[in-house]
């Protein structure tokens, strides 16, 4: 094999290659027969890096081959859109699927939280001083004020005033607790755990402090109503963590790269489920919760939330479940 | 030396080369990234205050935008090279040298937030193959240099002498690929690393190299070691171009 030879006949080939490599993507093909084209190009290019190789021809040559054919691949193997509304309608289906897979993990989350929920409250109703621990200093007369209808800040958090503030509020601070809590599940689950079990214990203390002052009639339908997304969406979150943590401590038959990769794709669904479901609190907690208003309808539209979460996710998406 | 290329099997049966990009460079694109996201904050604030939209829900979006969106966005967007990689000259692609989709590109920006921790997104990379960090173990990706950068456009052939030296034995494809490379690159080197190479080569090429420079002394090619090798590339050249 002349290299000369070899390169002055391929040359057209890899020069109209290349042009088509650099063009914008919508400008790549300008008709059909481009279009048609490229997919030969880009096998004769695979074959001609194979000869250059084999007959140890120059390694720039080799080098510029090697760039046709990863370039080539890269458009040639980009994968192609499905329709949004099926590709919509199949992401959402995925959440509860995903959610259910991971039964186990996502029990021992709801198990952690809501155990250590109670801990907190009875811990709190024992000796209300001990509610600033957890809630720090002043945590609890802060409660306080925000739940008492007589204050100026009923039902809005320290420094924050009107709806569209606290909305963005929610989002930044709870959506960035989810993500701080799934990153961190992978220092073999301990950080997605942490950061749930403190939220628990949280939430139990919060609500020992409101019982004891006599604010539960403005607290928990304040609560319930945005916690049906928000509280389980912090849990799965968790798991979601927990999931790439344990593919970590227990690779089961793959390598541990390997594991971590599949537990990537297990877990992806139920991270974005989560968020879109934080998004959903964000809004509820911003524009409904703070309405004020008789607490038994609040409590009423709550249970409904909660009920839709939980059907949605043991029955939801099975219509599409694979074998 | 570590070997920073990745084979990449492709459907068609074929194998081509990822070259992965070092640490330097991507610590480099990274603080670059930071500065951009700093500029977005600066000018959305401005811009917005000027438009008279403010508020605490603005900077509590803008935030959360800088700190949790805009790295897995500018890489959608980018289809593997934020803003900071472009300019550095690297990329994410998949593991399999598919481009970036959408949800690893999220995943292995969340877990950006957990290499911070012990040092973790600097220790790994130096463990695993092709500098990954937890994000892309998990994600299924890795950050390359582009391929599509610097790439020689035609090899240029050297000038070569008149007169060839036949060497005594030679593997095929390897011996023709050491002489010409040698050849091609002699200008670049100086000529004094030029010739310890050279001597190297011929111990390659000759039972006796030091006999060759002898036995030429008093012939015409002498015994300068690079041009005996730029000889022994004009034999393999001629040889195959007929």
């Amino acid at each position: 094999m002349n290299e000369m030879r070899f390169i002055q006949r391929r040359e057209s080939e890899w020069t109209w290659l290349e042009a088509r490599l650099e063009a914008r993507p919508r400008r790549r093909f300008n008709s059909v027969h481009d279009a048609c084209r490229f997919p030969l190009a880009y096998r004769r290019v695979c074959r001609d890096l194979e000869l250059a190789r084999h007959h140890g021809m120059s390694g720039v040559l080799v080098q510029r081959l090697n760039s046709l054919a990863s370039r080539s691949h890269h458009v040639l193997y980009a994968s192609r859109g499905q329709t949004t509304g099926a590709l919509l309608a199949d992401r959402i289906s995925a959440f509860p699927r995903a959610v259910r897979k991971e039964i186990r993990l996502v029990a021992v989350c709801l198990a952690i939280f809501w155990g250590l929920a109670l801990v907190g409250s009875l811990w709190v109703l024992q000796d209300p001083s001990r509610a600033d621990l957890v809630m720090g200093e002043g945590g609890a007369d802060a409660l306080r004020k925000m739940y008492d209808p007589e204050a100026e800040h009923f039902l809005r958090p320290r420094g924050v005033s009107g709806d569209a503030d606290m909305f963005g509020y929610y989002i930044m601070n709870n959506i960035g607790i989810g993500f701080r809590s799934f990153s961190l599940g992978i220092l073999a689950g301990v950080g997605s755990l942490f950061i749930l079990g403190f939220n628990g214990l949280f939430l139990g203390a919060a609500s020992g402090v409101a019982i004891q002052s006599g604010l539960s009639g403005t607290f928990f339908p304040f609560v319930s109503g945005h916690g049906a997304f928000e509280l389980t969406g912090l849990i799965l979150y968790a798991a979601a963590g927990c999931r790439l943590g344990w593919a970590l401590v227990s690779p089961g038959p793959h390598r541990r790269g390997r594991a971590l990769f599949l537990a990537g794709e297990s877990a992806f669904p139920i991270l974005a489920g989560s968020t879109v479901f934080l998004f959903i609190a964000a809004c509820i907690e911003a524009f409904w919760s703070s309405r004020v208003m008789a607490g038994e309808l609040k409590l009423a539209v709550a249970a409904f939330l909660w009920a839709v979460v939980g059907v949605w996710l043991v029955l939801g998406g099975r219509r599409r479940e694979g074998p | 030396m570590t070997d920073t290329t990745l084979p990449v099997q492709t459907p068609d049966g074929m194998v081509f080369m990822l070259h992965a990009a070092g640490i330097l460079p991507r610590l480099a694109a990274f603080w670059l990234d930071s500065f951009f996201q700093g500029c977005i904050w600066l000018v959305a604030t401005i811009v917005c205050a000027a438009a008279g939209i403010t508020g605490g829900w603005l900077q509590f979006l803008l935030l959360f935008g800088i700190q949790w969106v805009y790295a897995a966005l500018a890489e959608i967007i980018g289809r593997g090279a934020s803003p900071g990689k472009r300019i550095l000259g690297i990329r994410a692609v998949m593991i399999d040298g598919r481009p970036l989709d959408a949800g690893a590109a999220i995943l292995r920006n969340l877990l950006r937030f957990a290499d911070f921790y012990g040092l973790l997104g600097f220790l790994l990379p130096l463990e695993t193959k092709g500098f990954r960090r937890l994000g892309d173990l998990v994600a299924g990706t890795v950050v390359v240099t582009d391929p599509g950068r610097d790439v020689p456009r035609a090899p240029e052939m050297p000038v070569l002498p008149e007169e060839v030296l036949s060497p005594d034995f030679h593997r095929d494809g390897r011996g023709y690929r050491a002489a010409t490379e040698f050849s091609r690159r002699t200008g670049e080197l100086g000529p004094d690393l030029s010739a310890e190479l050279a001597r190297d080569g011929l111990a390659a090429f000759f039972r006796d190299p030091d006999a060759l420079q002898g036995g030429h002394e008093s012939g015409g090619g002498g015994g300068d070691p690079s041009r005996n090798m730029a000889r022994v590339t004009a034999w393999f050249i001629r040889r195959r171009a007929p």
